[in-house]
């Protein structure tokens, strides 16, 4: 069977594949997974500036929801899960989102993706505050577990990264039971 | 070592500065010091270090290498001219040395800490970037905050600034350069 997506590129976009991933989530409560997704599945929406400063500083637009992504971390995780967000970033230099962004942003219970978007691997990482790094590499997916201790955050983006811009397609799930 | 100009008048400076309590002092040592701290940057030793805000490299408190040492001592022994600068009593001091490499930041962000007590900041800058690295001081209003002020990074130079929760500051990514400063707090 094949979920209805585009975002999801194979063999990540199959229900039996994401049921076989799944024991590595329930121990990890995350799950990294690359060339799972294709930038070319969205169109780049009208974004706005964020920055406050002891919070952070990108261009951000809020997007309707996906089906195909709650389809998708339904799959993998096992859980019933409900739409709550889903929100495009876009850093470049000097730019950055700390943990209190984080936090004045998430939702406590539930369960967050991950999608970078980006056309080249110029980055710093997504830090959790679990220890989980995720490298900034075109075509990663990361799943997280969410719950009050856990706490995002996007390093600051020095000169080395040059002009290049990093997108990172975020979609929250609270749970549904 | 330390050649504190007038105190009034830097505590006049202090009270009136915006977007909050600060002071800048230039001229802080005399050459032949200036020259012997700036060398013993080199030899230092020191560790990178990086969290949520902040990518350089730090010495152990108090430095190691003599005239680093020497110097934190000296600014430790002057808590009175402190006290008087920024009506703040103050008692004792601590402090490491930094030094931003290019690359190296530290975000925006209050020293304020809940029971440990900073009551004035202070960094000493000894070696300055060619592009970066300012000290830079954030307004905070309801509407948000907003960069207010930039000090460069110049050598032989002291910034004092207070501790509270809306003393929001950063140190610019070093783009060229680097920048050797001491930099620690004032305890009441």
């Amino acid at each position: 069977m094949v979920l209805s997506v585009n975002l999801i590129r194979a063999p990540f976009d199959r229900v039996e594949v994401l049921a076989r991933l799944r024991p590595a989530f329930e121990e990890q409560r995350s799950l990294v997974l690359p060339s799972a997704c294709d930038a070319r599945a969205l169109r780049a929406p009208r974004l706005r500036e964020f920055y406050v400063a002891n919070r952070g500083r990108y261009e951000t637009a809020e997007l309707e929801p996906r089906e195909e992504l709650r389809a998708f971390a339904e799959a993998l995780t096992g859980l019933r899960l409900a739409h709550a967000w889903l929100r495009l970033f876009r850093f470049g230099h000097r730019d950055y989102s700390l943990y209190l962004d984080d936090a004045l942003t998430r939702i406590e219970r539930g369960v967050e993706l991950t999608l970078d978007l980006s056309r080249k691997s110029a980055g710093p990482p997504e830090i959790w505050s679990t220890g989980l790094t995720v490298p900034q590499v075109p075509g990663l997916l990361a799943l997280v577990e969410r719950a009050p201790a856990v706490y995002r955050c996007d390093r600051y983006f020095t000169a080395a990264v040059g002009r290049a811009k990093v997108l990172r397609l975020r979609a929250a799930f609270a749970l549904a039971d | 070592m330390i050649r504190w100009p007038d105190p009034r008048a830097l505590a006049r400076q202090f009270r009136a500065a915006k977007p909050f309590r600060h002071v800048v002092i230039d001229g802080l040592l005399a050459r032949s010091d200036l020259l012997r701290v700036r060398e013993a940057f080199g030899r230092e030793p020191q560790a990178l270090v990086e969290d949520e805000i902040y990518l350089h490299l730090r010495s152990a408190d108090p430095p190691l290498t003599p005239p680093l040492r020497e110097l934190r001592q000296e600014l430790a022994a002057s808590c009175a001219v402190v006290s008087q600068i920024c009506a703040t009593a103050v008692s004792r001091a601590d402090g490491s040395a930094h030094s931003y490499l290019p690359c190296h930041y530290l975000l925006p962000h209050s020293d304020f800490r809940p029971g440990e007590g900073r009551a004035i900041a202070y960094a000493c800058y000894f070696g300055a970037p060619r592009r970066g690295g300012e000290l830079e001081l954030f307004a905070v209003t309801a509407r948000g905050t907003r960069p207010a002020k930039r000090i460069a990074a110049r050598p032989n130079r002291m910034v004092l600034f207070e501790v509270n929760q809306a003393a929001l500051h950063q140190v610019r990514e070093v783009l060229e350069g680097r920048r050797d400063s001491i930099a620690g707090w004032f305890y009441p």
